[in-house]
């Protein structure tokens, strides 16, 4: 499978290594750049240090910050506020919580790979 | 012909005992009548007739202060007369031999309610019940009184209105200096409140001992200050298995284990009972038979009105049973909330797993195709485990009573054409060709859950149905979507057709159709939740029909709508 740099990054933030891992390997598969971060402060420390990210996929169910934590904290850091993010979670009413919380969409689990590179798709076409 | 108070009793000559005996008896039948609300319509007069009483009751005394200069000479005999005709608690009046009334007083008239010029004159034994009267008592009290010189009694007595009263009776013979008798003194008395009072409270306390003696589920007993046995009632016996006469007397440290007695904790549960007016605890009791049980405890100290320590009593009752249900209950609950973090914990790695086998997937299919063939059994293995999680999850929920439902408009048809097209691959493969006859109907459910529903009734219909035809048909009948899936399998037995409802069962044994057997019980939790209902009919050997049936309102917000 050869790997088209042109695509955008992507950034994974979730708690479990395993799945961030097994994200990496699948995005990077189809030709994306990935950071991992292991929760929200991390991941913030990444996003005011590179380059802004295309899409950031983040997990739901994290301590200490959570999801909503996050989008508080990142709706203050200028630049980012367009950066779209999509929600990672097992909750099968996420509609609720994309609505008000500041998502562009939600995936939930277990991922759906069809599903996955559709959003993808949608939000960082190219 | 009537003589007036020619007597001297011995006992009624003492003026200030008889006085300071009426005025006791005044005040207390003041106090009670006032404590006990009994002023009648006209507490003002009344309250004058106790003026009156006592005042008559000093002058008798001799009180009359501002009389001692113009009257000094009153004598003790005139004094004595004004206080006899003026006490009003106390009918006094004389009775000839024969048992005449020869004298009426202002206390005879208002107790017995015949004035003076009416009852003079007449037998006494019209004060009396007339069975009493016919039965000749009257005359043999004053037999009595002339032989013993005094008969007292409590008994009823008549009004002149027929009213009854109970009365305490005083009859006095009066002698002349020669030693015949020359009439009686009679005193009496009106204790009918007080005997009401009396009764009242002695029938009150007869009835809670009476009570408490036949309580059975408690425990009930007095222990004395040292914490000695000295009472015990049925339900005592019944729970720790001592007779009344084999315990009343002993120590009550004998109902605790060894270790307790041991600590003095008996003792210093007595202590802070006495201390804080009451001690409860749960803990472990022993019977006559030296078996234990989980007793609940309340001991409360009992002092009399001068706080003097009288004992205390002491209610115990058997918790065991209640102690092993709230042990299961939180086995129960601790069960539950094991199965509801491992299901989550376990989803984790899993989800992971499946990411790595569907990327691999994905890559494989352009390269070997045995590997892709391996990899898809492998996501699908990984795929029926995460089913199987989140079935465990919705069990918990569902136990727990966390089952959320999020309604919104759903176009039933459309969702039931996306289920059915995500199993065609699977549909196709069982040889089971699905027919669809959807009229466009639309309702207000948890879409998720009603998929999940439709997805489960498929999912069986496919399992069980042999390779025949599958039809889902969807139609509205007004108020309620009615969904059937029907297949022409296997069927289930009559027998089955309730209990595959039920959580784990099935109808058919695990080892040929696997999974928990908890789809349909979670199908029939969503139904229910919903406000529907969910039902099967069936001919084993020719196939199974599922019909749901779902309102396309919720029904609460339909009612808070309209009105």
């Amino acid at each position: 499978m050869p790997r088209n740099p042109r695509k955008g990054a992507i950034l994974i933030i979730d708690d479990d290594a395993d799945v961030r891992g097994a994200l990496r390997d699948t995005l990077e598969d189809e030709g994306h750049e990935v950071a991992e971060a292991a929760g929200g402060i991390a991941a913030l420390a990444y996003l005011r240090s590179h380059p802004a990210p295309a899409i950031i996929f983040l997990d739901w169910n994290m301590a200490p910050m959570n999801a909503p934590q996050f989008m508080d904290e990142l709706s203050k850091e200028p630049g980012l506020s367009q950066v779209p993010v999509v929600l990672i979670t097992a909750d099968m009413h996420a509609n609720q919580k994309v609505k008000t919380g500041g998502y562009r969409d939600f995936l939930t689990k277990p991922l759906d790979l069809d599903q996955l590179f559709s959003v993808i798709g949608r939000l960082a076409p190219g | 012909m009537l003589r007036q108070l020619e007597y001297r009793d011995p006992e009624l000559a003492d003026n200030t005992e008889l006085v300071t005996e009426m005025l006791r008896t005044v005040a207390k039948r003041w106090r009670f009548r006032v404590q006990a609300g009994q002023l009648g319509q006209h507490p003002l007069e009344e309250a004058l007739r106790f003026i009156n009483s006592v005042e008559a009751a000093i002058d008798a005394l001799g009180g009359g202060a501002g009389d001692v200069g113009t009257h000094e000479v009153r004598s003790n005999e005139e004094r004595f007369h004004q206080l006899v005709d003026s006490v009003i608690d106390y009918a006094i009046f004389m009775l000839t031999p024969a048992g005449l009334v020869a004298s009426w007083n202002a206390g005879a008239e208002r107790i017995k309610g015949y004035r003076a010029e009416e009852i003079l004159g007449k037998h006494f034994s019209i004060f009396y019940p007339e069975q009493d009267a016919r039965a000749g008592k009257p005359a043999r009290e004053l037999e009595i009184a002339a032989r013993e010189g005094r008969y007292v009694e409590e008994g009823w007595r008549v009004r002149r209105n027929g009213e009854r009263f109970w009365a305490h009776v005083t009859i006095t013979a009066l002698r002349d200096p020669d030693g015949s008798i020359n009439g009686f003194a009679k005193v009496t008395r009106d204790v009918t409140e007080l005997r009401q009072a009396n009764e009242a409270l002695r029938q009150s306390e007869e009835r809670m001992r009476l009570m408490v003696e036949a309580v059975r589920d408690y425990a009930i007993f007095r222990l004395d200050p040292d914490g000695r046995i000295a009472s015990w009632n049925i339900g005592a016996e019944r729970l720790k298995g001592y007779r009344a006469d084999e315990v009343i007397g002993q120590h009550f440290s004998i109902f605790y284990p060894e270790e307790d007695r041991h600590r003095g904790h008996p003792e210093d549960e007595l202590r802070r009972a006495k201390e804080d007016g009451r001690y409860e605890e749960e803990g472990w009791r022993l019977r006559k038979d030296g078996s234990r049980f989980w007793a609940n405890v309340v001991i409360t100290a009992v002092f009399d009105q001068e706080r003097r320590h009288l004992g205390f009593t002491k209610v115990t009752r058997d918790f065991t049973e209640a102690r092993r249900l709230r042990e299961a209950q939180l086995a129960i609950q601790l069960r539950d909330e094991f199965l509801s973090i491992a299901g989550h914990e376990l989803r984790t790695p899993l989800s992971a797993l499946l990411l790595q086998v569907q990327g691999l997937v994905r890559i494989a299919r352009i390269e070997d195709p045995k590997v892709k063939q391996r990899l898809e059994k492998a996501a699908a293995s990984g795929m029926r485990l995460e089913k199987m999680i989140g079935q465990m999850l919705d069990v918990s929920r569902m136990t727990a009573g966390r089952l959320k439902l999020d309604p919104e408009p759903v176009p039933l048809d459309a969702l039931i054409r996306e289920v059915a097209d995500r199993f065609a691959e699977i549909a196709a493969d069982s040889k089971c060709p699905v027919t669809l006859r959807l009229d466009p109907v639309s309702g207000v459910w948890d879409r998720m859950r009603i998929e999940q529903v439709i997805t489960n009734l498929l999912s069986n219909a496919l399992k069980y149905g042999k390779g025949g035809p599958i039809e889902i048909e969807a139609r509205s009948d007004g108020s309620h979507a009615v969904v059937r899936v029907i297949d022409h399998g296997i069927g289930i037995a009559a027998e089955d057709q309730k209990k595959i409802f039920e959580r784990f069962e099935r109808a058919r044994d695990t080892r040929e159709y696997g999974g928990f057997g908890l789809g349909l019980w979670i199908a029939r939790k969503i139904v229910e939740s919903s406000g529907g209902r969910i039902a099967v009919e069936s001919e084993p050997g020719k196939g199974a029909t599922f019909t749901l049936k779902l309102p396309l309102q919720p029904e609460e917000t339909d009612a808070a709508q309209s009105s």
